[in-house]
């Protein structure tokens, strides 16, 4: 399950500026309606899962908790991945592209995905999401490298997969989230109030104040 | 067809009247509302023609359709499947591909650049390099010149009182923005390596202009302005093209350029609506297709019939060859202090000191270097993708994130007859027809010259006091598929950018480019389209 | 020669015409210094200069003949002087020789840095307020010629000093609307003509000189105007007050070709 060990927790530097809430700006100057309307959306209308099996979900959070850890937040404030991968599934939005030696993109993550546990299988004798996270890492490290066994990985490359698939959609997914856009001190939207401290060092008032330790 | 009053949205969120042209042969259809097609546009409605133009997404009301968030801006880029191979397959779907009304303008960084008069004499200059098909342009610097201060007075263009490169002083519309921080760090770099470096150039306002206000520094030109000082086709040729009387379509993508009996074009078949099932028929005198270097080459390929087997206009075969990027390397150093690299117009500031073929260098061409500064999802990409850091190596750094600064270069890139847009043999898109596959290679001096801006690059950014620097491929633009030429058997247009197969035929966007030159390609575009407006508008009708 | 005959009455509207421009100043001042965030502690220094010449000069203005005060604000306006060339001095640094590049990019930092110019203007008060402090004083005693011409050398080379700070940011906003070459037709011959007097007086070129002083005077307030129209021009105009009020053209800054023309007239009348 997604989590961590405590090890982790302590891995995750704190954040620069703990007092902000890039939302504490939603209604001012910086968010105009139309950015309040997508960014609502992505706060609370969390989707529910229709494209993946239900173990698959599974699959892919736990990976995802390894792609992106967030052992330092409680469950229910931690950012929602696998719902947006899915929906964007469910719906096949692709990129505009893809590596000529993917399957389209449904197919590239229903095969993906399954090579991980195939993987997990032949490494460890055990699934995916009963392993220990630092062994979950191991085997994503494998499929990083291009050293993972099994059989998908002769139809679907493992690199590319974990790479520009895998990495790929779940660091984007985490870092579209409010609450990363405050973790990292972003200012987030800004219209119609744009920026006026724009030289090194400075930061404007609704920017995000840093707390130095 | 009744009359039915058709509207466009203004640049402020009003309706505007607009002609309804469907029902008749108009003078022009311009297949592809972007760089060149609005400039087009404009220009040939101004002088009197009846005008279509067809794009295939949105007309954008920027008080309502453009948002401050980098996910929820997917709508601007063109996201239709496309394969893409090669050694060196090319990212699409972003930066590079634009959708809807005014193209990749609307989207773009508003980087101005002009070419030097070097560039249109690549292949007298540098001789044959093997495996490259390098050329001469049909037409000079000084042809260009006259359209580069018309399009540059036309949007305003604000930049430095003296830019130090190109053989000729000329003064800009506007003065240069404010230098970010993240532009300071690549002027404070160069300094300290006695290399010259300028403010950019750009298309966005720096003081107010008729009822568009100067930029307030968003940051998020490559999402859409919505302050409207980013002087995009959409806010500035777009509006004038419906002044004088064109009509703008949206939600048409363009399937066959149908042609008559005696081998002329006539009109355009396209799709409404994203509905596969109805071919809708413009009829027209001419046609333009300005749908940038992936969709030009895909709608003449994909108009082949009984009379041209090849495709439209494909006599040399050449239509979808030589594709270009440009090498669009990006490289990055942490600093302790605040750049937050998000803030204003991503590039300030550039140096074009290596934009030359070098007398030491083995490699021949050359390449600018300017800021970037990608926002958070963005700049995640990144790192995971060039780095590979994922987990809490991920989080660590991006915690800095405000810390990062950037710059990225626009490389020369050989054009090579294996690199690509074709047909794709088996795949189709939601309408039946086939999915473009682009194939791209670098050549070695292509290569070669990489290396060399990197190394560059992270030269300036040790000298500006960055640490942990790190350089991350990637490309920028499209260009080449369809290139302009004296010689029918060696081109596809002609100075004018008239097809040399069908007189009535004329193509004008990124793919008439013979050689990529070394900065980036929207100012170079939108010249040829104004001076191709005058030279068609003067012997057609 | 003319024998100059000092009312102490037009110094004291003088001293007022002081404080207004002072006033001037420390907007002015607060604006640029809070846009930069307050890096330094001496950036405090014009606002509390200020202040001390703004409330000194009024009350010269109010009771002229009580000794201390005169005293006080010509110390308050000596310190002006000091304050306004050492910011200057600051300015100058911080705003083109440690900025990326430096005098190299010389046209960029003079158009988006600190102004360099501008810090002059708190010693343009402390000048007048210095010169009133004297006027006010020596008419009771005997009149006296310096005092007048000093004050009117003064307003000739600070109009001229505005017309050259003006130049500079009229032209980074690329004179986007014809006006924004006013200040740089008008004042010029306005400086010229002061100046002139100031060295030689001649009693024919006054009345020309008091026209073209009375169009500046007009010319600032017109120019408060306009500078209120810029602001509404920016993105959201003035329901994004705070931004705008940063990024948009000084709103104060027209009033002080009033403020200086203001005293040229009423140093002429005392002709």
């Amino acid at each position: 399950m997604a989590g961590g060990s405590a090890r982790d927790k302590d891995a995750i530097p704190s954040t620069r500026y703990p007092g902000y809430d890039v939302l504490a700006k939603w209604r001012g100057p910086d968010w105009d309606a139309q950015t309040r309307m997508v960014v609502r959306r992505r706060v609370e209308d969390v989707p529910r899962i229709r494209f993946l099996t239900e173990e698959e979900a599974r699959l892919l959070e736990a990976v995802s908790a390894r792609i992106v850890p967030q052992p330092d937040r409680v469950a229910q404030a931690r950012v929602p991945i696998v719902a947006w991968i899915d929906e964007k599934l469910h719906h096949d939005w692709r990129d505009g592209y893809r590596y000529e030696e993917l399957p389209p993109l449904r197919e590239t993550w229903r095969l993906g995905l399954s090579g991980i546990n195939e993987s997990a299988q032949l490494l460890h004798a055990r699934q995916f999401v009963s392993l220990e996270s630092l062994t979950q890492d191991e085997v994503l490290a494998r499929l990083q490298r291009g050293d993972a066994p099994g059989e998908t990985w002769t139809r679907l490359s493992a690199t590319r997969f974990f790479r520009d698939v895998l990495c790929l959609t779940v660091v984007k997914t985490y870092y579209a989230h409010p609450s990363a856009w405050s973790e990292i001190g972003y200012s987030g939207p800004s219209s119609p109030r744009g920026h006026v401290r724009n030289w090194a060092g400075g930061v404007d008032p609704w920017d995000a104040p840093e707390e130095r330790e | 067809m009744t009359e039915r009053p058709l509207s466009a949205p203004g640049i402020h969120g009003e309706r505007t009247p607009m002609r309804d042209l469907s029902g008749e042969e108009v003078d022009f259809c311009i297949v592809g509302a972007g760089a060149a097609g609005g400039v087009l546009g404009a220009k040939l409605a101004e002088k009197g023609f009846a005008v279509v133009l067809l794009d295939a997404g949105p007309h954008w009301d920027p008080t309502r359709d453009f948002v401050s968030d980098e996910v929820g801006s997917r709508q601007l880029f063109w996201t239709d499947e496309r394969i893409s191979g090669g050694r060196d397959p090319v990212e699409l779907g972003s930066n590079n591909s634009g959708r809807g009304v005014g193209g990749s303008t609307v989207h773009y960084s508003m980087i101005a650049m002009r070419a030097h008069s070097e560039d249109f004499r690549r292949r007298t200059l540098e001789g044959d390099i093997p495996g490259a098909e390098l050329r001469d342009w049909p037409i000079t610097f000084d042809d260009l010149e006259p359209y580069y201060e018309e399009v540059e007075r036309d949007l305003r263009i604000a930049g430095p009182t003296f830019y130090p490169w190109g053989h000729r002083r000329h003064r800009y519309p506007q003065r240069e923005h404010e230098l970010n921080a993240s532009a300071r760090v690549l002027v404070y770099g160069c300094t300290a390596l006695g290399i010259p470096a300028a403010p950019a150039p750009v298309a966005t306002l720096s003081a107010p202009h008729d009822d568009r206000p100067p930029c307030v520094y968003r940051g998020f030109c490559n999402y859409g302005c919505t302050t409207n000082a980013k002087s995009s086709v959409l806010v500035t040729y777009i509006p004038r093209a419906i002044a004088a009387g064109a009509e703008v379509r949206p939600g048409c993508m363009a399937a066959q350029i149908t042609h008559d009996g005696r081998g002329q074009a006539s009109g355009v078949l396209y799709f409404r609506g994203g509905d596969p099932s109805t071919l809708h028929r413009q009829r027209a005198r001419n046609v333009v297709v300005c749908g940038y270097a992936i969709e030009t080459p895909r709608l003449l390929l994909n108009s082949s019939s009984s009379m041209f087997s090849d495709g439209l206009a494909n006599s040399s075969g050449l239509v979808g060859k030589c594709f270009m990027v440009h090498s669009g390397h990006q490289v990055f150093g942490r600093f302790d202090e605040r750049i937050n690299q998000y803030k204003a117009p991503p590039g300030l500031a550039l140096t074009e000191h290596f934009n030359r073929t070098m007398p030491d260098a083995n490699f021949v061409c050359g390449y600018a270097i300017e800021v970037v500064g990608p926002h958070p999802v963005d700049f995640a990409s990144r790192v995971t993708t060039a780095r590979g850091l994922w987990g809490t190596d991920l989080r660590r750094l991006m915690m800095d994130y405000n810390y990062w600064s950037g710059v990225g270069m626009v490389g020369e890139v050989m054009p090579q007859r294996r690199n690509e847009v074709r047909l794709h043999p088996v795949e189709r898109d939601q309408y039946g027809l086939p999915v473009p596959h682009i194939l791209f290679t670098y050549h070695e001096n292509d290569r070669r010259l990489i290396a060399h801006a990197i190394d560059r690059m992270e030269e300036i950014m040790d000298s500006a006091g960055g640490v942990d620097i790190w350089s991350a491929d990637r490309t920028a633009h499209l260009l080449g598929t369809c290139r302009m030429g004296l010689t029918r058997d060696d081109s596809v247009v002609d100075a004018d950018c008239r097809t040399h197969d069908v007189p009535n035929l004329f193509i004008c966007d990124g793919s008439v480019f013979p050689t990529s030159t070394g900065v980036n390609p929207s100012l170079t575009i939108e010249a040829i389209a104004a001076r191709t407006a005058d030279r068609i508008g003067r012997s057609s009708g | 020669m003319t024998s100059l005959v000092s009312e102490p009455f037009l110094w004291r509207w003088i001293a007022v015409a002081t404080a207004v421009l002072t006033v001037i100043v420390i907007g002015e001042s607060w604006i640029g210094h809070y846009r930069s965030g307050f890096p330094l502690r001496a950036q405090y220094a014009p606002l509390v200069g200020g202040m001390a010449l703004a409330t000194a000069c009024v009350a010269l203005a109010l009771v002229p003949r009580v000794e201390w005060v005169r005293l006080a604000v010509r110390w308050a306006g000596w310190v002006a002087v000091f304050t306004g060339v050492i910011g200057a001095g600051y300015h100058h640094y911080y705003g083109i020789v440690e900025k990326a590049g430096g005098y190299r990019w010389l046209l960029h930092h003079l158009m988006y840095g600190a102004p360099q110019l501008a810090p002059l203007a708190l010693s343009t008060a402390g000048a007048l307020a210095v010169l009133a402090s004297e006027g006010v004083a020596s008419a009771a005693v005997s009149p006296s010629a310096s005092v007048p011409r000093l004050a009117l050398a003064v307003v000739a080379i600070a109009l001229a000093g505005a017309v050259a700070q003006t130049g500079i940011l009229h032209y980074r906003g690329a004179f986007n609307t014809p006006f924004m070459y006013a200040p740089l037709a008008l004042p010029p011959l306005a400086a010229l003509g002061t100046g002139w007097l100031a060295l030689a007086p001649a009693v024919g070129l006054t009345g020309v000189v008091r026209v073209l002083l009375w169009a500046t005077f007009l010319l600032g307030f017109v120019g408060l105007g306009m500078h209120l129209r810029g602001l509404d021009r920016q993105m959201g105009g003035l329901h994004v007050f705070l931004f705008n009020l940063l990024q948009g053209p000084p709103p104060l800054a027209p009033a002080v070709y009033a403020t200086l023309a203001g005293v040229g007239l009423l140093l002429l009348r005392a002709w």
